[in-house]
This record gives structure tokens, sequence and C-alpha cells, in this order.
């Protein structure tokens, strides 16, 4: 009466023990994952140290010879150095290095006031 | 076969089970449900980190700036406090409402100082605005020429390619292959394809892919979307968006 | 065993299986998303709700796959399987809740219809690391609606039990399709040993107790080797089998319960009528052959279910001869009369159990 069933509930049982482990075996070897490499330094790409990655819309990194807080507005001697992204990359200006003392900030542009202090001067967070 | 040897025989529809019986069923709901317990603890824990990507979902801002529509759209908006050689304008793309990109809404807007209003995606620093297509209306003001692209020569480059506007902060996770159907829909739609490489330290950087005369390539990748690849091909500046230019012919699947 | 349609027929056991089922599903979601919030700040609310419901569904689904083999080992189980399709529904439901989800957030508002471009977006058929792994979801989706929307007794009697139980069977198909759906999809991304070992845990406890299920029941399918008189086999001594119980044996493939009951012995096909669970592991109850599973009646020396019930199964002539049981392994059609064989004191031989 139910012989054929349950021929065929043994044969389904027996296709996948053998198969469904071969099936999760095989596809945890077929993992990949997309390399890492350095960028090519011909990308100009410069750094300077955060404190974290940046987290704000539109993150720029500006420099004023005056003492700055965050949540302030723009400072009128900004300048403009910038981009801020991956709390370390950024694409900067050369004349970095050729600052006087000063401070060197994250001001977002979307929201329109400065987010975070990097240093008092050019001691703390030199660019790399 | 189980012959059991006691008298106890149950029947689903009387009130009660015979006690064996129910003190072995009560043990396997117990040890079921603290292994739904474990599970779900350790499930919890199992998936991995996710990075800060946001999408103001229900908030709108306005935006004024610059519209250009090559190689995406996008809106350029002056950078105060600007000294030379840092790039002058935030760029920001600009995608239409769920899976579409905003070039039909913003073509006859090319090169027009704009008002826009629209929802912020962004993440590690870029910056993407949803836009509400009816709101884009030219106002009076000096419409900005953009910085032109600087070429930084040929390179090769290793990396996923994702659609910007989920990987900005729309989904996350917003890359690999659970999310790659989404991303061929997005791209296919008109979101502007991106290639992200990460460096040995984790960090990442976004390559605008466009084709070998700078054309959008939203149909042409579609096939590697999500795939590790290696891509060959001319890198540009333009401002601070790095761009690649390529033929899908250069794309090699690692 | 209803005789008038209705939609569940509720009593205390169905009820306290509900709530106990009802506390799982809760508490796995609940913690699962809660902690995987906490622990995970940025991951979006559809992201949570699509990997949680996906993998309480999966949970659920090896819960039920447990309950087959168990109460193979041990009847003290069988709680479990009575109310079992209520925990096929509950976990089909889960599973639409992730389908339905990640088809409108993957599939949904882009420039292709969401089904098409289920089958197209991604479309690497020819590799396994690449494999669409959503398809195969879909398709064990449809097969769990399938089994979901005829799981009421009422598609039984209208399918017939050949087509129901062949598409109830598709449930390891859809198992299989599952495992693919998340070794081929979320677990090449995510690499964390927590995720697949898990899974991989779970596919070895179910492939595992079935494998040990299938070897215990492997003894009784070998047909009994009675000396044959007049075209009726021996099967066993009339004090093998216990007063009210009955002994199961192997005739031409295929199992007869044999029963004992008031000074009398029938034979009827193993097979209940309802679900194929296995009478002669039942007890005579009020007279009537009452099967482990569902409790479903028949009686004995017809093989047919008391008024107004109407299930019906094959009965088998049965003779006695000193103190011997004969069974004619030819079976009578469903609900055949057949009368019983007496017990007289010689037959007895050994006491009554």
């Amino acid at each position: 009466m139910i012989a054929p069933l349950r021929r065929a509930h043994r044969r389904i049982l027996v296709t996948l023990s053998l198969g469904l482990p071969l099936l999760f075996v095989s596809s945890m070897f077929v993992r990949t994952e997309t390399p890492r490499v350095d960028l090519p330094a011909e990308l100009g790409l410069g750094r300077v140290a955060l404190p974290e990655a940046p987290i704000e819309p539109d993150p720029l990194l500006y420099w004023s010879a005056a003492p700055v807080r965050i949540g302030q507005s723009l400072p009128g001697d900004a300048r403009l150095l910038g981009a801020v992204r991956s709390g370390l990359w950024l694409a900067w200006s050369p004349e970095l290095a050729e600052l006087e003392e000063g401070t060197l900030f994250v001001y977002s542009l979307l929201d329109q006031e400065v987010t975070a202090l990097i240093g008092e001067g050019t001691d703390e967070g030199k660019a790399q | 076969m189980p012959e059991s040897d006691s008298n106890e025989f149950y029947v689903g529809y009387h009130p009660t089970a015979p006690l064996g019986v129910a003190r072995r069923t009560r043990s396997f709901v117990i040890a079921a449900l603290l292994c739904t317990v474990g599970l779900a603890l350790v499930l919890a824990k199992g998936f991995g980190p996710l990075p800060r990507a946001t999408f103001e979902f229900g908030s709108l801002r306005t935006f004024e700036g610059t519209i250009s529509t090559t190689p995406y759209p996008a809106l350029h908006v002056p950078r105060p406090g600007v000294i030379d050689g840092a790039p002058w304008t935030s760029r920001y793309h600009i995608v239409a409402p769920f899976k579409f990109g905003a070039d039909a809404a913003v073509a006859e807007f090319d090169g027009k100082h704009v008002r826009l209003k629209g929802t912020l995606v962004h993440r590690d620093g870029r910056t993407m605005i949803e836009l509400v297509p009816e709101s884009l209306e030219e106002i009076p003001g000096l419409a900005l020429s953009p910085e032109g692209p600087q070429s930084l020569g040929e390179h090769s480059l290793i990396g996923e390619i994702v659609d910007s506007k989920c990987f900005l902060g729309v989904m996350n996770p917003g890359n690999l292959k659970p999310h790659r159907a989404c991303a061929v829909r997005c791209i296919s739609g008109g979101i502007p394809p991106v290639l992200c490489v990460r460096d040995t330290d984790g960090r990442a950087e976004y390559f605008l892919l466009v084709g070998e005369n700078g054309e959008p390539m939203n149909k042409a990748v579609l096939d590697y979307v999500a795939l590790p690849l290696e891509i060959t091909g001319e890198v540009e500046r333009l401002g601070d968006q790095l761009i690649l230019r390529a033929s899908a012919e250069s794309f090699r699947i690692l | 065993m209803s005789h008038a349609y209705r939609a569940v027929g509720w009593n205390r056991q169905k009820k306290v299986y509900d709530r106990i089922l009802t506390l799982g599903v809760i508490l796995f979601l609940g913690l699962f998303m809660g902690v995987g919030a906490l622990l995970r700040p940025n991951a979006t609310a559809e992201t949570l709700m699509i990997r949680g419901f996906g993998a309480a569904a999966f949970l659920l689904l090896h819960v039920i796959l447990s309950i087959g083999p168990l109460c193979r080992l041990d009847p003290r189980f069988l709680p479990l399987l009575y109310n079992r399709r209520h925990m096929g529904v509950t976990m089909f439901i889960l599973a639409a809740l992730h389908g339905l989800l990640s088809l409108i957030q993957f599939h949904g508002f882009g420039d292709v219809h969401p089904l098409v471009s289920l089958f197209t977006a991604s479309d690497s058929y020819g590799s396994l690391a690449w494999f669409p792994f959503q398809p195969l979801g879909f398709g064990a989706l449809v097969i769990l609606f399938l089994m979901a929307a005829t799981s009421h007794d009422f598609w039984l009697a209208n399918l017939g039990a050949p087509v129901w139980k062949a598409l109830h069977m598709s449930v390891y198909f859809a198992y299989a399709l599952l495992i693919g759906h998340v070794s081929l999809g979320v677990l090449q991304a995510e690499t964390s040993p927590w995720l697949a070992l898990p899974v991989a845990l779970g596919l070895a406890w179910v492939l595992g107790l079935h494998l040990v299920a299938a070897g215990t029941e492997a003894r009784l399918d070998r047909d009994v080797e009675g000396v044959e008189f007049e075209g009726l086999v021996d099967v066993c001594a009339v004090h093998d089998i216990k007063d009210k119980r009955a002994r199961i044996v192997c005739l031409d493939g295929e199992r007869v319960a044999i029963f004992r009951y008031d000074g009398k012995i029938s034979a009827v096909s193993n097979a209940c009528q309802h679900q194929n669970g296995p009478l002669g592991e039942g007890r005579v109850i009020d007279g009537c052959i009452t099967c482990p599973w569902h409790g479903y009646q028949y009686e004995p020396h017809n093989g047919s279910s008391p008024p107004p019930f109407t299930e019906k199964v094959p009965t088998f002539d049965v003779r006695i001869r000193q103190g011997r049981v004969l069974v004619n392994p030819d079976a009578n059609a469903p609900g055949t009369e057949v009368s019983p064989a007496l017990i007289d004191f010689a037959d007895k031989g050994a006491p009554d159990a």
C-alpha cells in the first residue's frame, strides 16, 4: 500500500545525504573575497590622522589661525585644504606642510558647523 | 520500531498526555527553546560589522548650486575659504527616487544655477542627493564652471562594482553577493556605478566608472557587478571625485 | 476525523502546542532583531527583518524535519507530531515574510518587474560561487506555499492521498533548495563561522536523525519467513501479541498490523488512511484500533472508521492454527469485512500479558 512511497522516501534520503553535504562544503570552498591592494602613489592621496571616520555629510578639512570649537560656524580666516574620507584619506592641498601654527578642523558644508578638531598646532596629527 | 513496553498511549484529542510522554516532550521543548535563544544570539553576533552609511529618509533639505550632467548628474556647490590647489566645489551626485538615475529630470538644467529639494545619502565623506524631481527650478545666480578633469595616468585597479546609491547609505549592507541583484537593478535604472577599491588597511576609495569616451557605463557593467574585478583604464580627478575611464573589455574577473 | 469541514478542530493539546510555538517564534525574532540592532547599530530595519524572518523560518524547518525521525525512535515525542502542520504553516508565514520583504527590497521599484528581475538580475547560472541564490529561495517558497495551502485534511480528501503525499514529500526538495539558498547566498558574503557552523550542524542533525531512524526501521522491513499453509503465512505465535496491542510483520513488502483484542485476532494494513501513521503501534481503545499519530480509529474486523467517519484501510484474512497466527498476504480491498480469528484456551499458549 505504501511501499512505493517509502521507496521514494528512501531514495530522497540517500540523494540528500550525499548531495547536500557536498553542496554545502563546495559552496564554502568557492567563497571569494575581493583582494585588497594599496593604491598607486601617483593618485596623490595624502593623509591626515583623524580621531574617527567622518559621519557628517560633506566633511571638509580647514585650517584657521584662531582657536576653533566644535559646533561653531566657519571662522572668517578658514582656509580649505580638501575633502575628508575614511578617517584617514584626504585629498589635500600641497601647501599643508607650510602652514603656520593654527587649528586643523573638519567642517561639514551641509550641516554648516565644525564637527571635529585635529590639533591646536601643526605638531599634532601631522600630515604623512 | 519504537516498541514501548509502557502502557502509556498518547491521543492528541484527549485533554492531557500520559506522564512519561509529557515529560519526554517537555524535555524536548525546553531543549528546543534553549537552542532557539542560543541560536538567536549566535546568529545576531555572526553577521559581520556594518559601516556607518546614512540615508536621511523622511528628511528633506534644500540645496542651491549648479547642475552638470556629465558623466552623471551632479550638483556643484561652492566651498568657502578656497586656496590654490584644493578642489573648490563640492560635488553631490543626484539620483531620482527608488532605483533610477536623475538624467531625465536634470537634462534641461545642465549648466544652470538651480534650487532643489532632496534627501541626503552619505557615507565616509561622499554625499549624494535623492532628488524630489518636481522641486528642481532654475534661480538667478552665478552658475559655476566646475573643475575640469585632470588625468592621473593609466592604472589597473582591483575592486568591486557597486551602485552608488545603495552603497552610500540607502541599504546596509549595500554590496557583495546578497545585494548583487539590487545593485544590478539600480545601475540598470541609471544610478552611477562605482568601483570600490580597498587598500590593505581596509580603507575604501571610490572610482566613478565611465566608458573610454567618458560616456555612462550603466548597461556595460551589469554582468560584472559585485564580482572581484581588475579594471585597467585611465584615472582622472574631477574635483574630489576619482574617475576610471575604461571599456568593459578591460574588465578581468579575478 | 472531521465529518464536516472545520478550519481547525481545536482542543487543549493543539492550544498548548500553538502557544509554545508562538512563544518560540517571538523569542527568536525579538532576540535576533533586538540583539542584532544593538550589535550592529548601522543595520537598517529592513535588513534585520529580512535576516530575522529568514533565519526563523529556516530554524523552524529543522525542528519540523526532526519530528518524523524522532517519533520513529521514541513514541514519547508523538505530541510534537500531532499538530506539526501548524508548525509548517507558521514556518511558511515566516518564509513568506522574508521572501516578500526581499523581493520588494532588492527587486522592487526598479526598471523591470520584480518577478522578472528575480530570475534575470543575477544570471550567473554557470558558476557555483555566483549561482543566483534567490531563485532557489523562491522555488522553496512555492513548495512551502503549496504545502501550507493544502495542509488541511480537506485537501487530503479532495486531492487524494497519493497526490497529497507526493506534494508533502516535496518538503525535502524545499529543504535542499534552502540549503542551496543559504550556502550560495548569505554564506558567500558573511564569512563568520558563527553562521556557517549552525547551518552545517543543522544539516548534520536532520540527515543524521533520518539515517539513524532508517537504520532502526530496516529490521522491520524484512519479510517474515513464515511457513506457508493453504496460502496463508505463519507470522507469529498468539502469545507474541499483547492484548489490545498489535504485532507488525512485513508481508510481500508491506507492513501488516495484527491486533489482539477481546479474545480475537484481526489483521489490517499498518498504514493509517489519514497520514500513513503506523496503526500497529497504536492501541485498541473502545473496541477500535487507534492510530498513534492523530488518533484516527478503525474497527478491527472491517478496517472501517466507525460512523459517521469514512476512512477505510485494507484488511487481511487471518486464522489461528495450533497457537500460531496465519495471515493471507493478499490484502482485501479497504473496508472489507473479515471474520476475526477466535482465540480459544488451547491457542493462548503463554499467559496473556
